[in-house]
């Protein structure tokens, strides 16, 4: 590009008649080394021009700083989420943004986290011989409770029938005179018993009496 | 799991202590089932009874005896005595009961066996097994010994006639 269309561009560009165009060939321009001197002075302008213009960039990063307001305050809606996510894939982030890079990236990492380990598989049907396990717990501290109670009531029925049902000859006096019958008959066979327990206690003394009255 | 075991132990703890209450009463119940056999039970309640019919009876003796009876329990047969009779003093726990008088007569055996110390003694039991009879005689209250034979002359005329009638109700 020679002077004179610098030159002329500039002139344009004062006037605001540039075209988006030229007016980046004018800043090309100046962002090489070799500038006319003439021209020097308008160059801290577009050199402020490329810096406005990274200040246009900067809006991307207020963008996100408010999209990432809305996602700390739960209102972002998924679009401004990707949008997020998006900027902080790419590699230039802003340097006030810088410190939520980690934290974005580690969110779509961890988005991305696919457990695909065989340990969960082996674990499950451990888990589930466990459920068996207990279950048949139960089952047998149910069956162990109602064979018990299932004992007990037949015991108990047992019992309460032995009484009547008794296939032996059972006597229960009606009235206190015969229970004083049986009670005095009873004594009677004891009185009998002891007596002759007795009377062999003596016979056998006698005999032993004897033996000595004998051997003397 | 705690719960199971918690009751296993109670039942473990329970079972023994239900069945071993008494070894007689536990004789008495399993021939209670035996058609062979006569039970005669008289229950503490009758016995209250009877001390309150023989209370202004004039013989004393049989009063104050009487008086101390709580329960009177037979259980006889005439089949297999002897059968009957070695099962039961085999049955018969020796370490709570001290035999007190055992008699041999013409195939008649006869044990006394007591339960408590002393003269007063808990239970007196009477172990008959002949050729004829097989008896068990259960006294349960606060006998005292030296009633008990020194009764046993008295009664023994009223006693036989009671025998007789005893035979006949059989």
């Amino acid at each position: 590009m020679n002077k004179l269309d610098i030159d002329q561009l500039l002139e344009k560009f004062w006037s605001a008649e540039t075209t988006e165009q030229e007016e980046k060939e004018l800043k090309a321009y100046f962002e090489q080394a070799e500038i006319d001197e003439s021209h020097t002075y308008a160059a801290p302008f577009f050199v402020d021009f490329v810096q406005d213009n990274s200040g246009t960039e900067d809006i991307t990063h207020l963008i996100i700083q408010k999209l990432i307001g809305k996602y700390f305050d739960a209102t972002s809606s998924q679009e401004e989420e990707q949008l997020i996510h998006e900027y902080f894939a790419q590699d230039a982030i802003h340097d006030d943004l810088k410190c939520y890079k980690g934290l974005f990236r580690s969110f779509q990492l961890m988005g991305q986290v696919q457990f695909n380990k065989p340990l969960m598989l082996k674990q499950s049907p451990a888990s589930e011989s466990r459920i068996i396990s207990l279950t048949w717990i139960r089952v047998a501290a149910a069956a162990v409770i109602f064979v018990v109670g299932g004992l007990f009531l037949f015991k108990s029925l047992n019992q309460e029938q032995s009484a009547p049902m008794a296939k032996a000859r059972y006597i229960e006096p009606e009235n206190p005179e015969e229970a004083l019958e049986m009670t005095l008959q009873a004594l009677a066979m004891v009185s009998r018993k002891y007596k002759k327990g007795e009377e062999q206690l003596l016979q056998g003394m006698k005999t032993m009496n004897n033996a000595k009255g004998a051997g003397n | 799991m705690r719960t199971v075991i918690t009751i296993l132990a109670f039942v473990i703890a329970y079972l023994p202590a239900q069945s071993q209450n008494n070894a007689i009463d536990r004789f008495f119940s399993a021939y209670e089932n035996n058609e062979n056999f006569t039970v005669v039970f008289v229950s503490p309640k009758m016995f209250e009874m009877v001390a309150k019919a023989t209370n202004d009876s004039k013989n004393s003796d049989i009063k104050e005896l009487v008086k101390d009876i709580r329960g009177l329990k037979i259980l006889s047969t005439k089949k297999d005595p002897l059968k009957y009779y070695n099962e039961a003093s085999k049955k018969i726990p020796l370490n709570e009961y001290e035999v007190l008088m055992t008699v041999k007569d013409k195939g008649d055996n006869v044990k006394f066996l007591t339960k408590g110390s002393g003269d007063i003694v808990d239970e007196l039991l009477l172990l008959v097994g002949g050729s004829d009879d097989f008896v068990l005689m259960s006294f349960v209250g606060k006998l005292d010994l030296n009633k008990i034979s020194k009764l046993a002359n008295k009664l023994d005329i009223q006693g036989s006639e009671h025998l007789d009638k005893l035979k006949d109700k059989k």
